[in-house]
């Protein structure tokens, strides 16, 4: 039901819904390149306003963007109170027992912050603005050249878009179970651990035969409808467009350029 | 003591792009021991009514009470809602789990204070009401059953509990005749035992011949809402909206057009034997 996980796609129609997913996926890497090769506090705030840049032209809500990275909170605080205590304990401003803040802790520890908010936030908004499906078809055709060494590109791509394309239908399942056993005395909210234990089997007991049986359901009908393992029946033609190139050549530019300097 | 629903709205995933309006401005009062058909298309909002009634979602806005106490308030005991309110979900025969028939048939009466005794007659009168022998297949295995065996097991279990409130979404569908037969009679047997039962069908016939109120939804709104005679006379109207009609309605409705005249509510076979026997002693005599 409403159960969808909440920071995933958000449908829309801006100019980054609207790339080809694989160039998105192949954009994504390159600014990842990008952002790990920098070394220097002007390169992270430049990486960050072309974030701001790709936030605002994908019009989602900021709430939707921060809201993985509002939920790490706790975590970005402790690696950088732990850059700024413990990364240069032979030049500390003061020393207190084993804290040991320094210039250079600092530096590192906004650094390494900066690095993780931006990755997460780039996944996120790749993440964001493409559909499951799209994602898996970006995956096949960035993976198609190991075919040609043998691996079965066609087939895993397969295996992820119906894996991708079940996950609202066994959550939408899994709530219906879970509903027909809390009207049937069932607690989930218990707080005592024994409790706790023992409401794990009503329901994935009978999420996992549901699974089974609908798996098994699938793989008929695929059969049935002329699917043979082995041969590529995925949506080859991908489009490309003046876009889509325009972004590859931005961002392959901006990962050339920060690798050099 | 009754169900009234007051004022109730429902949104699904509200504030979110996927939000959808589910029921809006639903005020229903269901008096004990009613027989309740609730009609309507695919998602028109049926599921999530019950479900409502049920307090497995709590609605956007508005209260649902049961004898009088709003299920959603804070200081509410759920565990007497669980004990009053009985559901039969789609497909019930998903929710088995358990390694024997009897420790799934018994699985809601864990939370209850029975001694083991009375545990036991309950899951025995239980099994008995659909049709199963306790001492028979009490050690089987839940999952070893066919498909509708499976289902009065499951329907078992919530009957176990003995609920006043009985709330049952499409019970019948995927039954054979004789067993859609035997579990309306059954409904039919409860209801009789004082027991308030709300079914979601699209089987008009089966709304038709047992229930005696009809709720139908459109579009999350309550469209007709009455004594079933009252909404299912309207067969224009509901088969203009998609909502299908009963055999005795279609029958009626082709007697009346060749000028047989019938009562006003025939939408219940015997009503329309009783009423053609008639009818043909009067041509005779």
């Amino acid at each position: 039901m409403n159960m969808l996980p909440t920071g995933l796609y958000q449908p829309g129609r801006s100019f980054l819904h609207r790339l080809a997913a694989w160039v998105k996926l192949l954009c994504l890497l390159l600014l990842l390149a990008a952002v790990v090769t920098t070394k220097t506090l002007p390169g992270y705030g430049l990486m960050a306003v072309f974030t701001a840049l790709l936030i605002a032209v994908s019009r989602l809500k900021l709430r939707d963007v921060f809201s993985a990275a509002w939920r790490l909170r706790w975590f970005f605080l402790i690696i950088f109170l732990m850059n700024l205590c413990f990364y240069a304990p032979e030049t500390p401003w003061i020393r207190a027992w084993i804290f040991a803040p320094s210039y250079e802790g600092l530096l590192q520890g906004v650094q390494v912050v900066a690095r993780v908010l931006l990755l997460l936030l780039m996944g996120g908004l790749l993440t964001a603005t493409t559909a499951p499906l799209a994602m898996t078809d970006a995956f096949h055709v960035l993976l198609r050249p190991l075919g040609w060494i043998g691996l079965p590109v066609g087939q895993i791509a397969m295996i992820l878009s119906v894996a991708v394309q079940f996950i609202p239908t066994l959550f939408e399942e899994a709530d219906a179970i879970r509903q027909a056993q809390m009207a049937r005395g069932a607690r989930f909210d218990s707080r005592k651990l024994r409790e706790k234990a023992a409401a794990v089997l009503p329901l994935a007991v009978p999420i996992f035969l549901a699974a089974f049986k609908r798996a098994d359901d699938l793989s008929l009908a695929m059969e049935a409808r002329g699917y043979e393992s082995g041969r590529s029946i995925g949506r080859t033609r991908q489009s490309f467009t003046w876009a889509d190139g325009g972004a590859l050549l931005i961002c392959a530019a901006i990962c050339a350029m920060y690798s050099l300097y | 003591m009754p169900i009234a629903l007051e004022n109730i709205a429902y949104i699904y995933a509200p504030g979110t792009a996927y939000a959808a309006t589910a029921l809006e401005g639903v005020n229903l009062t269901v008096p004990d021991g009613a027989f309740v058909g609730i009609m309507g298309k695919t998602g028109c909002g049926k599921s999530t009514l019950i479900r409502l009634i049920a307090g497995l979602l709590t609605p956007t806005e508005g209260r649902v009470l049961i004898d009088g106490c709003d299920i959603n308030d804070k200081t509410y005991d759920r565990s007497i809602l669980r004990r009053t309110v009985g559901v039969v979900f789609q497909h019930p025969e998903h929710q088995l789990f358990e390694t024997t028939v009897e420790r799934d048939v018994a699985f809601g009466l864990k939370h209850l204070k029975h001694t083991a005794e009375e545990k036991k007659q309950a899951v025995r009168d239980a099994l008995a009401a659909v049709g199963f022998d306790y001492d028979e297949v009490k050690d089987r295995s839940p999952l070893s059953f066919s498909g509708g065996e499976k289902r009065r097991i499951a329907i078992a279990g919530v009957l176990a509990v003995k609920p006043r409130i009985l709330i049952l979404d499409e019970p019948i569908a995927g039954l054979d005749p004789l067993g859609r037969e035997a579990f309306l009679a059954l409904l039919k047997k409860l209801n009789g035992q004082g027991t308030t039962i709300l079914m979601i069908s699209h089987n008009a016939d089966a709304i038709a011949e047992h229930a005696d109120t009809v709720l139908v939804l459109e579009q999350g709104r309550v469209l007709r809402w009455g004594s079933a005679k009252t909404v299912l006379q309207e067969r224009d109207f509901l088969q203009d909206r998609g909502i299908g009609i009963g055999q005795v309605s279609r029958i009626a409705a082709l007697l009346e057009k060749r000028g047989i005249p019938l009562e006003q509510g025939t939408v219940r076979y015997d009503d329309l034997l009783r009423q053609l026997t008639a009818y043909g002693r009067g041509r005779r005599g």
